[in-house]
């Protein structure tokens, strides 16, 4: 019988999110989602903002990787 | 207590934030073989839990942005001795709040419309995507607090202090350095 696997949570990442495995009537995978489940907006809680806070802020996208995204910003 | 180690039992949760207050803890380096004598780790977002175990001292870093936060932090909560709102995410909202001044329709609109390019629209993930909140809210709006340790990240002394406070019995002292 088809049926969907859900993985969660899923623990050896940075960041938060599940999978999703469906397996079809023969036991075979017949497809696999990846689901990230963390969204905060950056995109858009930078707008109007000065642009000095931006380094501070953007650090802030990723605690494990800031130096990139200070970089970036 | 731990009922085989007799040790309080130490856990971390991770809500809507970066993670660097989880990072600022590792940061701790060799003071972890020390706190790792004193406390038995029993969550962590590393660990592999369906039900949030009995906790002594859970540490949440974060704030409560999904339903899935939401959930979360009350089964936490109804299973912890002493919750503390782990750095400026659980204490005030901070960085993740800012999405309090748009509407959860604009937020995701900028994402995953306006900045898209390959593929155009919000994904909907079956239903086992986690709803955002309409507001981001601090940890102590959804559930009670017992401590506050603030920080962008709290800094690994900080997080010592506190910890080595807590386990001797005194009241924990936050003082340190804040955003930054």
């Amino acid at each position: 019988m088809a049926q969907r696997i859900v993985i969660h949570p899923v623990t050896r990442i940075e960041g938060h999110a599940k999978i999703s495995i469906y397996v079809d009537d023969a036991g075979e995978v017949s497809s696999a989602q990846f689901h990230v489940t963390e969204f905060r907006g950056f995109e858009k809680i930078c707008e109007g903002r000065p642009f000095h806070e931006m380094p501070g802020l953007m650090s802030r996208v990723c605690g494990i990787c800031p130096v990139s995204h200070v970089l970036a910003s | 207590m731990d009922r085989l180690t007799g040790k309080p039992r130490l856990a971390t949760v991770w809500l809507g934030g970066c993670s660097g207050c989880h990072m600022s803890f590792l940061d701790l380096d060799e003071r972890l073989i020390d706190l790792a004598g004193r406390v038995e780790f029993c969550a962590s977002p590393f660990t592999d839990y369906k039900d949030f175990p009995e906790a002594d001292i859970t540490l949440v870093e974060g704030a409560v942005a999904n339903s899935e936060h939401l959930s979360h932090i009350r089964s936490v909560r109804e299973r912890t001795r002493i919750l503390v709102s782990f750095g400026d995410c659980a204490v005030t909202g901070n960085v993740t709040a800012l999405r309090n001044l748009f509407s959860v329709e604009d937020v995701l609109d900028r994402a995953y419309r306006e900045n898209s390019t390959v593929v155009i629209g919000i994904p909907c993930g079956n239903a086992i995507l986690p709803q955002l909140l309409p507001r981001v809210r601090p940890v102590h709006e959804v559930v009670k607090v017992d401590h506050f340790l603030p920080g962008c990240p709290p800094s690994a002394d900080t997080i010592h202090a506190f910890l080595m406070d807590l386990l001797d019995g005194r009241t924990p002292s936050t003082e340190g350095r804040r955003f930054g």
